[in-house]
């Protein structure tokens, strides 16, 4: 059964509603989320971000963060009766009252450099899936461990699975000496991948691989 | 309704143009659901579930090293009675009853200089049986189709427009509008490659130009690099350098953050089949400074201002023109409505017509 | 000769790679201060000549961007009234331009290269070329089996013009090494005079890169030039190929097509066989015509010299490529240019030299 679970955390100084939400049934992919006070929308958006801490909480798998701009004062929100829905069904998620006001500690952007080391739809590193083993075997189990490697190596490296990747891998795999996240990860430290690393698209992002269609 | 559909343009590493194409196309058949498709490349079939898996992960990677590495492997032959279509080059020509073929531009038959030889010979040696042998061929732009006939006169009477569409990943827009401006200093995004044809020389040679220097705007380009490009970044003053960016390669949300944020899309391409990235900033609601060329004016309409590509000059007039917030404002009232010609129903509705008059 | 009403021409702009951006329409005359090949610069010219009008011609860079729509409309008014488009072609590609009457001019057919391009070009593209209604100086068609329309020929020649002065390098070949023949060459420097009419008969022999290339010429070529060691009361005068390259390399490559036929040649300094830079001046040659003879590989431009030559020439000769299958139309082509008909040989059946 579809639980959907969520929290509206705080409120930033410089107007953003942070929280997080993601749908137990379908853990990577991110949650379109509105919150209203009473009648009024007042933020909407996508619960798509990174957060460390959500990720060692196994919260989804730690990409289901939300940082909504207001469309109304920060003062208003303060004490407001909030709603967390989703927005497609309008499901509650989460509700309360009293918001405290943090520190908001995005840096701004005025480069386009920033702009695309801060890009929300990739991932930092392979360090940032960890909690996606699940989802890595779910792929195993519809497409076989080739079919698994065959992703990971157009994900990582750009190119198609070589003879001698399928056979080592495989091998590691099925001994269970190596979870399927970990053939990633050792990609990723791989004197290929240095020599061109390419931006790795990010578990709630559209074209995340290893989610199904 | 049939239809097979040859994947052979996804089995490319990088999607842009024809794989995106390709992939919209299927797209957009398989919302509607009228068509029974299949898959195919070098006329055997591919299953499905591995074409849209290849869709979902933008790349095809997977998808070819399939092909590579199942050496031995053999595959059923695809229904020679189901009309088949090629979304680009016909690789065999004529070996079955019903096929159809898309021209997305003739660019290796008037401008054969801009392509290596072997890109050339891969496009020009069939294309006269290609079209002998087409029930329809489908030209992706008013300008291809005329460019076209121009050259092969007798192939008018079976062509049709298939006109592509945008279609942003409804993701995109929940994401960015809870995101900052982009940059603190108004920018304009330019389309601007290393290949020659895609004229970012023009722009280059524009620094000179006054009304260039005194336009108040950065300048994004937009496009793969290489040494021309780093070249140009090294013939720069520090003072030049700082109105420029280089992001080279950028994720498509990227793309369309510094597009939904720009000022106006440069357009300064010789020549384009259609030019997919204008009417990816009109879909963003941005007017297009493009060449008076090819398919421009068409893809644009009014939503955008014209100069000639081989005049700094020209490019100097319209670029400040474009500068007035006041038509700029006029320009991208205009830019939705010049995109929403191009929809995803009537870009398949020739595809259709084609089946349903012979089913 | 004719003459074009409300003239426009198109060249290819990738000629133009050193200085594009002119705009896409401009005068005519600035080519001759830009830096593009001598062959482009040289047909030019030729239709400035024929231009009829009091407008100065105009060039359209890139024909293909404005074939349509609103970009068409942009081009017509960039045009003024122009209803005739010539479209300079170097082989590789045919521009038409929709609403004006097309003519075409292939340059720089002395290029094998640009010769092979040509006819992929009428093979992959057969329904462009019949759409021009003439083309100048040739009689090129599409293959076989297609429309059999043939863009009507036109003939255009330029007005004599006073040639620049002409060295006359003695010709020297060590077959050993080409290096050391071109060392002679350019070491000797060329004669201070030759007086062309102390001699009995005056072979002149234009050389182009497909003429080189073609083994059957240069044969022809490497026998004459045999025969003339032993017929010191005849000239051999070769005009040297590649236009635009440097002296050195232009012997070579002519030395190097000469080397291939694999004919014995003397190594001697000729005292009557002379290497050229450059075309001989229509006038120089109408001195001696009654003792010239004409050899000319069908590669040469022989429109750049007029019918008064070739009808006061003593012989006139053009060597055909081996598989030429227009013999006819060519023998038509050659006798309105000569005023006479032509002697056209084909060129696998010759053994024999020239002089």
């Amino acid at each position: 059964m579809r639980v959907l679970r969520g929290y509206i955390d705080s409120v930033t100084t410089q107007g953003y509603l942070e929280g997080w939400a993601f749908d137990t049934e379908r853990p990577a992919r991110p949650v379109a989320v509105s919150v209203f006070w009473d009648d009024m929308e007042i933020a909407w958006g996508l619960a798509h971000r990174f957060r460390a801490d959500l990720m060692a909480a196994v919260y989804g798998v730690g990409w289901c963060a939300f940082r909504l701009r207001l469309a109304v004062l920060i003062s208003d929100v303060e004490r407001a009766p909030l709603r967390l829905l989703e927005r497609d069904t309008g499901i509650e998620i989460h509700r309360r009252t009293g918001l405290s006001v943090i520190e908001d500690t995005e840096p701004p952007w005025s480069t386009v450099a920033e702009n695309l080391k801060a890009d929300p739809t990739v991932i930092q590193g392979t360090w940032q899936l960890k909690q996606c083993e699940e989802l890595f075997m779910e792929f195993i189990s519809r497409h076989g461990i080739e079919g698994f490697l065959s992703a990971a190596y157009a994900y990582m490296l750009g190119r198609p699975l070589d003879a001698a990747g399928l056979d080592l891998y495989t091998r590691l795999i099925r001994q269970g000496t190596l979870l399927p996240g970990g053939v990633l990860t050792a990609l990723e430290q791989s004197d290929e991948f240095h020599s061109k690393p390419r931006a790795l698209a990010a578990p709630s992002a559209h074209n995340f691989p290893f989610t199904a269609p | 309704m049939k239809l097979t559909l040859d994947i052979t343009p996804l089995l490319e590493d990088h999607w842009t143009g024809i794989p995106i194409f390709t992939r919209r196309l299927i797209q957009a058949l398989l919302e509607e659901g009228s068509v029974e498709l299949t898959f195919s490349h070098q006329m055997t079939e591919v299953p499905r579930a591995a074409v849209l898996d290849a869709m979902h992960a933008g790349c095809g990677t997977v998808l070819r090293g399939e092909f590579e590495r199942k050496a031995g492997e053999t595959y059923p032959l695809i229904d020679s009675a189901v009309p088949v279509f090629y979304p680009s080059v016909k690789e065999c020509p004529g070996l079955l009853r019903r096929e159809a073929s898309v021209i997305h531009d003739v660019s290796t038959l008037v401008m054969p200089e801009f392509h290596d030889d072997e890109n050339v010979k891969y496009h020009m040696a069939n294309l006269a049986k290609q079209l002998d042998t087409d029930e329809r061929v489908f030209c992706v732009s008013e300008a291809t189709r005329q460019a076209l006939i121009l050259a092969y006169p007798s192939a008018a009477a079976k062509t049709r427009l298939l006109p592509q569409y945008v279609d942003w990943p409804p993701s995109f827009e929940a994401i960015e509008r809870n995101l900052p401006p982009p940059m603190a200093r108004r920018y304009a995004v330019v389309i601007g490659t290393i290949e020659p044809r895609k004229n970012l020389e023009l722009l280059m040679r524009a620094l000179e130009h006054p009304q260039v220097q005194d336009a108040d705007i950065q300048w994004v380009i937009v496009g793969k690099q290489g040494w021309k490009v780093e070249r140009f970044i090294a013939e720069l003053s520090a003072s030049q350098r700082e109105r420029f960016s280089f992001p080279g390669f950028i994720t498509e949300f990227m793309k369309y953050r510094l597009l939904r944020n720009a000022e106006f899309l440069v357009y300064p391409s010789l020549y384009e089949g259609f030019g997919i990235p204008a009417l990816e900033a009109l879909s963003l609601g941005k007017p297009v400074l493009a060449a008076m060329t090819s398919s421009f004016p068409e893809v644009v309409g009014e939503a955008g201002i014209f100069f000639d590509p081989l005049s700094v000059t020209s490019f100097a007039e319209a670029l400040a023109e474009m500068s007035e917030p006041a038509k700029r404002e006029e320009l991208a009232a205009l830019a939705p409505a010049a995109a929403a010609r191009y929809t995803s129903r009537q870009f398949i509705a020739p595809v259709l017509e084609w089946l349903a008059g012979w089913s | 000769m004719i003459a074009f009403d409300s003239l426009v021409i198109s060249i290819p702009a990738q000629e133009m790679a050193a200085d594009p951006y002119q705009g896409s329409v401009f005068d005519a005359s600035r080519i001759k201060t830009l830096s593009v090949p001598p062959d482009l610069k040289v047909a030019v010219e030729l239709f400035a000549g024929a231009h009829a009008g009091g407008t100065p011609l105009k060039c359209i860079a890139r024909p293909e961007m404005f074939t349509h729509g609103r970009a068409r409309e942009w081009l017509g008014g960039a045009i003024g009234g122009a209803t005739n488009h010539l479209a300079l072609s170097d082989g590789r590609t045919l521009k038409l331009i929709p609403g004006l009457k097309n003519h075409v001019f292939v340059y720089g057919l002395q290029s094998a290269e640009r010769r092979l391009a040509l006819k992929r070009l009428l093979r992959q593209a057969p329904e462009l070329f019949p759409q021009f209604a003439s083309q100048v100086n040739s009689v090129h068609q599409a293959p076989v089996g297609s429309l059999p329309k043939v863009p009507a020929l036109a003939l255009l020649r330029p007005e004599p013009a006073t040639a620049p002065m002409i060295w006359f390098y003695p010709f020297y070949f060590n077959r050993h090494s080409l290096e050391d023949s071109v060392d002679h060459v350019l070491g000797w420097g060329a004669p201070e005079a030759v007086h062309l009419k102390e001699f009995k008969s005056v072979t002149y022999l234009p050389l182009t890169e497909c003429a080189i290339e073609d083994s059957g010429f240069t044969r022809l070529v490497a026998e004459s030039i045999s025969r003339a060691y032993f017929q010191p009361g005849g000239c051999l005068l070769i005009r040297l190929p590649l236009p635009g390259a440097e002296l050195a390399k232009r012997i070579h490559g002519a030395l190097e097509g000469i080397a291939a036929a694999a004919v014995a040649l003397p190594r001697a300094r000729a005292q009557n066989i002379f290497l050229l830079a450059q075309d001989i001046g229509e006038r120089a040659l109408m001195a001696i015509a009654p003792q010239l003879s004409l050899v000319m590989h069908q590669s040469v431009e022989f429109w750049r010299y007029t019918r008064s030559l070739y009808e006061s020439a003593a012989t006139v000769r053009v060597c055909l490529e081996r598989g030429e299958e227009q013999a006819a139309p060519l023998k038509n082509l050659y006798a309105q240019a000569f005023g006479r008909p032509a002697d056209m040989l084909t060129l696998e059946r010759t053994t024999d030299g020239v002089t």
